[in-house]
């Protein structure tokens, strides 16, 4: 568990983040001992002001998670507790290898070729039309056999939780998964395993140069990523 | 065993298995495509659910070639038999990639009717099946000769 902290802003009500960071009871954050100066200056949770910094736990994990092989290629699907929570996302950043799809780089952040102008797995329109993807994610990746002078397709994945308060996304629970492909159709699973500290980072760092649909990467357009404190 | 292609400039290393996990081009960069036409081409109201074609601006009569693949979408390529309707602002002929969930089903084997939105919003670049499912974006299907 790491804690969120939260500059409170105009309008906002500790119930309505209680909600946004997947917390069915606001008493949770607000009897948190890390919230205890807070209390003592406020008194109840309605005389929060704009400019206060309240400290939001966030127990979330990735509960449950399988990958089965396929035709060609591996099916991934996974879980996590905690409410919806529209602060609450998914990101993947994916390693191609030799069979980067319709004119994409072997890295990028998915998903790949991007469908949207944000960072994260699923677009605004996917989470409206089915809100509890907030809570789900699934990916079935493939590849046609590859080439006996291409060799082995060797398709990887770093799959991520994310809190996402403003621009600054906190990318946590990550899981490297993939599988291997050789030129005779045999599908190899890799994973799933928790990302090591160097893969973490190079995610991270895949992330932050990673690009929507838009113009320039996900830094220029002020995101900011970051591990779990 | 160390894997590089393209040109660099994320510049960091980690490793993935067996392979080492090396940022390159991060991103992605649309393909050219061709431009032009606004007006359908051909109709055949026998190979066109009316219904779902009022749902999207392209309606393509295809031949499935082969599947790509990807990540989140998975990729198929096709033949373009003919064009049923065509709001967008770019025409379709020859070889055409189409996009649809990798979990969800795909342009079937042979002849088919698809029914296709942009993949992203706004960029004719790219396009994807109904709903980024054969179950929405695909009919008249005809078995592969």
């Amino acid at each position: 568990m790491y804690y969120e902290d939260v500059k409170i802003q105009l309008g906002e009500t500790l119930s309505g983040l209680a909600n946004a960071y997947g917390h069915t009871d606001w008493k949770k954050i607000w009897d948190d001992p890390r919230n205890a100066a807070l209390k003592a200056k406020r008194g109840v949770p309605n005389k929060i002001q704009p400019g206060d910094i309240l400290m939001v736990p966030i127990p979330w994990r990735i509960t449950s998670k399988t990958l089965t092989i396929e035709v060609q290629g591996v099916g991934f699907e996974a879980s996590r507790d905690g409410g919806k929570g529209t602060r609450l996302s998914w990101v993947q950043t994916v390693f191609q290898d030799n069979q980067a799809v319709t004119g994409t780089t072997a890295f990028c952040v998915d998903g790949c070729p991007a469908d949207d102008d944000l960072p994260f797995y699923w677009t605004e329109a996917e989470l409206t039309a089915d809100p509890g993807r907030r809570t789900k994610f699934i990916d079935h990746p493939s590849r046609g056999a590859p080439t006996a002078d291409q060799g082995t397709t060797h398709w990887r994945a770093i799959t991520s939780l994310a809190v996402v308060t403003g621009k600054r996304i906190t990318v946590f629970d990550s899981w490297v998964w993939g599988f291997n492909l050789t030129p005779a159709n045999a599908v190899t699973k890799i994973g799933p395993r928790a990302a090591t500290g160097a893969e973490f980072a190079g995610h991270l760092n895949l992330l932050k140069k990673g690009v929507g649909t838009g113009t320039g990467d996900f830094t220029a357009q002020g995101w900011t990523f970051r591990a779990a404190p | 065993m160390l894997r590089t292609s393209g040109s660099t400039h994320c510049g960091f290393v980690a490793l993935i298995g067996p392979v080492l996990w090396i940022g390159l081009a991060c991103g992605s960069a649309p393909a050219p495509r061709e431009h032009g036409g606004t007006v359908a081409e051909t109709q055949d109201e026998h190979q066109i659910d009316a219904q779902r074609a009022g749902r999207v601006p392209v309606v393509l009569r295809v031949k499935f070639e082969k599947l790509l693949g990807g990540q989140k979408y998975a990729w198929d390529a096709v033949t373009v038999l003919a064009t049923l309707k065509n709001e967008s602002h770019r025409s379709f002929s020859g070889r055409l990639e189409i996009a649809h969930y990798d979990w969800e089903p795909g342009i079937p084997s042979g002849e088919s009717t698809v029914y296709l939105q942009t993949y992203a919003e706004g960029d004719e670049s790219r396009w994807k099946l109904l709903d980024g499912t054969a179950k929405q974006g695909v009919s008249h299907a005809s078995a592969a000769k």
